[in-house]
């Protein structure tokens, strides 16, 4: 799910959405601007891998979430 | 009676006249060449004189006024009304009539002009002459068409080749009118009816002119029937009640512009507004559309997750799954939260437009139900102005009926009245029959006295009033188409004097016997002796020498005696002037 495989590859690997995610977070922004920005990104696809990426990089410490807001997190 | 014709010049040969027979001969010397002619040397020319003296129309350069005799005056003397009289008239002054002699019982006296004579302007001696010799009052008749001294004199003085031509004219191109006028007079006629009949002509002549005028455009108007102008009337008619109707229906609101832009306003705020909903509610759909469409992770996806991560990241997970879980939640909640937000925040909008639409909507219909039924002030102008230029058509359209009413029942009134005119003519002639059957009487005498068989004087009533004519068997010779005047204007005469008329003299040149046979020329110049002495006038006639049929007189006839000057031309002396020009 979260690394490419056989059968996933690498855009559609979590690791891959996270990192689009990541690029697209260059300011503090609420969860629907940010899926508003990246719903039309080809490897983001549905709402639920939205979601389960910005979980992801929430639990390696890469983002967080402040007043409502997500924000990337401080090195 | 003209008594003699003098002239302020020396040379002139002065001539005198008695009652009766009077002859001025031209003679043709032996010892004159054969290029020397009888012609010029004063025949006409005394005419001329007489004429002029009597006041004839003279225009410069033409007849007596010409440069060879400036300074000439002439002078005529002649009994009227009883009195002798005598009138001089200058060539250089042809206005102005000196008149000497006994004029105290004219209805004109003459009056002293700026040189101290006493006289005449030509139109007041023409009115004298008149009333001597016709007994025509100078105000006799107040009408267009009525007979004038002038022209009843130039019957008996006939002074040009033209007035030789036949009896009842005096000049070429003498109107049909005039024409009937006089010899209607002279003949005892009743020359009212000519002028009448004059009358309905330049009437008709008028109507045809008229109608030409609207064909060619030259008058406003249209020859239309009189049944296609009243169609037009009532179309016209019809859309003028109409006009008048909705004028008198018609009501003013004042702030008629003002309502009017409040409503365009309102209008304009009422689109706006369903725009605008059209497009929240398209936002709203797609954000109806988002919650059905967003699924989220489940709890069993999140562990999931959460295991894999410690299992391909080790030692990067830095979360327990708690604040996985909590950052889960926060996450989906939050989008929840914004869509319900917006959602019931596109609905709120929306409700409160079509609130607002209804309000408007509400007074946008009261407005315009106060426009309705009433009108700006303008329009009702415009309305106004339009009924007048309806109304100004049709008094136009009236005028132009009642005049083609008018003009198609005058021209049947001229047919009525012509018929009419020529009845009460027949009557009248009828009536007459006394009078001109004398005149009549006289002509067929006289041509009886000249040819065997006696003549006619044809008076006819025509569709076109008088018609006169003469028949002496024999014609169209020219000899006896001169004896038609000759007997014409002697029954002229001769029934004037008989009707008591002053007029007594009778003036031919000596053209009125070209053509004739010797014999008719003796028996007409005795037969004006006769009747010159029966009826009391003077026959005054030119004559060439060689044109007296010495021979054919009667024995009793003493032509010589009635020779009052003889012209000759063997030097310029021996003509009337006493010079030659």
């Amino acid at each position: 799910m979260i690394l490419p495989t056989k059968h996933i590859s690498q855009n559609e690997a979590l690791l891959g959405v996270g990192a689009t995610v990541l690029s697209n977070l260059q300011e503090p922004m609420t969860v629907s601007g940010l899926w508003e920005r990246l719903r039309s990104e080809p490897n983001v696809g549905t709402f639920e891998r939205f979601v389960l990426a910005a979980n992801l990089l929430y639990m390696v410490g890469a983002i967080d979430i402040e007043n409502g807001l997500i924000v990337k997190a401080a090195p | 009676m003209i008594r003699s014709i003098r002239a302020n010049k020396r040379g002139f040969h002065t001539v005198t006249l008695r009652p009766g027979v009077n002859l001025i001969l031209a003679d043709r010397s032996k010892t004159a060449g054969d290029k020397d002619t009888t012609n010029a040397l004063g025949k006409s020319t005394f005419i001329e004189i007489v004429d002029f003296c009597l006041g004839n129309n003279t225009s410069p350069n033409t007849g007596l006024r010409v440069e060879a005799l400036e300074g000439w005056a002439f002078t005529l003397e002649l009994t009227i009304a009883g009195e002798d009289v005598a009138v001089t008239r200058a060539t250089d002054a042809p206005g102005f009539f000196e008149i000497e002699g006994q004029t105290a019982h004219w209805p004109v006296t003459p009056e002293l002009n700026k040189e101290g004579l006493s006289g005449l302007d030509a139109k007041k001696w023409r009115a004298v002459l008149g009333w001597a010799f016709f007994g025509i009052g100078e105000l006799a008749v107040n009408a267009v068409y009525k007979p004038s001294t002038r022209s009843l004199l130039s019957y008996f003085v006939r002074n040009q080749a033209a007035a030789y031509n036949t009896p009842f004219k005096y000049f070429d191109n003498q109107n049909t009118w005039d024409i009937q006028i006089h010899n209607a007079f002279l003949l005892g006629l009743d020359w009212k009816k000519a002028a009448i009949w004059q009358q309905l002509k330049d009437q008709k002549k008028a109507l045809a002119a008229l109608k030409q005028a609207i064909k060619t455009g030259a008058v406003d108007g249209e020859l239309a029937s009189l049944g296609e102008l009243e169609a037009e009337r009532v179309r016209l008619s019809n859309q003028l009640e109409r006009e008048r109707e909705a004028l008198s229906t018609f009501r003013v609101l004042p702030q008629y512009r003002e309502i009017e832009a409040q409503a365009n306003g309102l209008t304009a705020e009422i689109h706006e507004m369903i725009n605008s909903n059209i497009v929240d509610k398209r936002r709203l759909d797609r954000y109806r559309e988002s919650l059905s469409g967003e699924d989220m992770p489940t709890d069993t996806r999140l562990e999931a997750l959460y295991a894999e991560a410690g299992i391909v990241l080790p030692g990067a997970v830095v979360k327990t799954l708690s604040d996985a879980r909590n950052f889960n939640s926060k996450i989906t909640s939050n989008r929840r939260d914004f869509i319900a937000s917006e959602v019931a925040a596109l609905e709120g909008a929306i409700a409160e437009r079509e609130t607002k639409v209804v309000v408007l909507t509400t007074r946008r219909a009261n407005y315009l139900a106060t426009l309705a039924g009433q009108g700006a002030l303008e329009e009702l102008t415009q309305l106004q102005d339009l009924h007048a230029a309806s109304r100004l058509k049709i008094d136009k359209l009236t005028n132009r009926i009642t005049q083609l009413r008018q003009m198609t029942t005058k021209a049947d009134t001229i047919k009525v009245e012509t018929v009419e005119l020529k009845r009460a003519t027949t009557r009248d002639y009828e009536e007459r029959r006394e009078i001109w059957s004398k005149a009549l009487g006289l002509f067929s005498e006289f041509s009886e006295s000249l040819y065997k068989a006696p003549g006619r004087l044809v008076i006819d009533i025509g569709d076109t009033g008088y018609k006169f004519d003469v028949e002496i068997a024999g014609s169209p010779s020219e000899g006896i188409s001169k004896m038609k005047i000759f007997c014409y204007d002697l029954t002229l005469i001769s029934f004037a004097r008989e009707r008591g008329l002053g007029i007594d003299f009778l003036i031919h040149d000596s053209t009125i016997f070209d053509g004739v046979d010797p014999r008719q020329r003796a028996h007409a110049l005795e037969l004006a002796g006769t009747m010159a002495t029966q009826y009391g006038f003077q026959y005054i006639c030119t004559l060439n020498t060689d044109m007296v049929p010495a021979k054919d007189f009667s024995a009793d006839f003493d032509f010589e005696s009635l020779v009052r000057l003889r012209l000759t031309d063997t030097d310029p002396s021996g003509s009337l002037l006493g010079i030659r020009y």
